[in-house]
């Protein structure tokens, strides 16, 4: 978080010595796209709101951790590409599952969907791609997530 | 402003009320929707003015030929795996990723790129990636990697081919001085 704010102000700085006139408009078009898309953003922030308060950790944990690995593999992709959960909830989470025994192809499973399926970003993704587009990123990250934990599953056990 | 924008608006600050009274009063499932609120948007005020803020920068400084050169139709097997060094460095997650490869899709770099960026930004950003390793091992770590980029750049190429010559993308978001 910091690195960020610090390269920020480190171009900022640069570019200033360099133009101003060139850095009042880089800086004016980034506020303006930011501004364009926060509507966007803070729906997406509303309705995760809600589906984190309907699914809460403990909740995503009794379902991942009930039946077998095939089964649960399928449910942890389903929640993980629907929901999506910031990183500092999410591997935590993760940690969990893997104390109370659920399998490691059942993890990669969420954590994968969950990082490149978006269900619930779609509205997002389709304002910058169309709707085509999200829909086929969608459907074929589903497929990488799941290729990936059969892998996973064949190498560290819990599959096969 | 949009009418559909002035709704949403209206829904936050009816939410924001009813979280807030929640609090005063004790509401519990109020108080912890509220709490949750806060966690999202906590993340989304402190990194994505300074996203924007370099995506800006990027926008006025770098040519569109420079991106088509490196990242074009031309550009081969480099043009994918920059965008994957590019994937690296990124913070803030789909958030940030999409309007930056955006950004990249509309200064000239081509689609099976800019999808490699998205999906590489999304499984293996540095700081998501130490912080999985040290909960789930690096092994799992590692042969999330091995796996997961490869089939991002066959289903990125795959992507580009399905969508053909006119993929249907929204000029851009931005409103833009033309030309630059």
């Amino acid at each position: 978080m910091t690195v960020i704010y610090i390269s920020c102000a480190v171009l900022y700085i640069v570019s200033l010595i360099a133009s101003p006139k060139k850095t009042w408009k880089a800086a004016k078009s980034g506020i303006k796209m930011l501004l364009k898309i926060l509507p966007q953003f803070i729906v997406i922030i509303l309705v995760m709101t809600f589906v984190l308060y309907i699914f809460p950790p403990e909740k995503i944990v009794d379902l991942l951790s009930r039946s077998g690995d095939w089964v649960n593999m399928f449910v942890a992709s389903i929640i993980g590409s629907i929901v999506v959960i910031p990183g500092f909830i999410a591997f935590p989470l993760a940690g969990i599952l893997k104390d109370i025994g659920v399998g490691f192809a059942v993890l990669a499973s969420f954590t994968t969907t969950l990082m490149l399926v978006g269900v619930l970003t779609y509205p997002l993704e389709k304002q910058y791609y169309g709707a085509k587009l999200a829909v086929v990123r969608n459907v074929s990250s589903y497929v990488i997530a799941i290729v990936v934990s059969i892998v996973v599953g064949l190498f560290m056990g819990g599959l096969f | 402003m949009k009418k559909k924008d002035i709704v949403l608006y209206a829904v936050t600050a009816a939410f924001l009320i009813f979280a807030l009274v929640s609090v005063i009063i004790g509401f519990e499932p109020g108080k912890s929707l509220l709490k949750n609120f806060w966690e999202y948007i906590k993340f989304i005020l402190t990194i994505m003015p300074a996203v924007f803020l370099l995506i800006g920068l990027f926008n006025v400084w770098v040519k569109k030929e420079t991106v088509i050169k490196h990242m074009g139709h031309n550009s081969g097997i480099k043009g994918y795996l920059l965008a994957i060094i590019l994937a690296f460095a990124v913070v803030g997650g789909l958030f940030a990723a999409l309007p930056i490869s955006k950004q990249l899709y509309d200064k000239g770099s081509r689609l099976g790129v800019v999808m490699t960026y998205l999906g590489a930004s999304c499984v293996c950003r540095v700081p998501m990636t130490l912080f999985e390793a040290s909960l789930l091992g690096w092994e799992f770590t590692a042969i999330r990697f091995l796996v997961s980029l490869p089939l991002i750049i066959l289903s990125s190429i795959f992507i580009e081919k399905v969508m053909g010559k006119n993929p249907g993308i929204p000029v851009s978001v931005s409103d833009l001085p033309k030309g630059k």
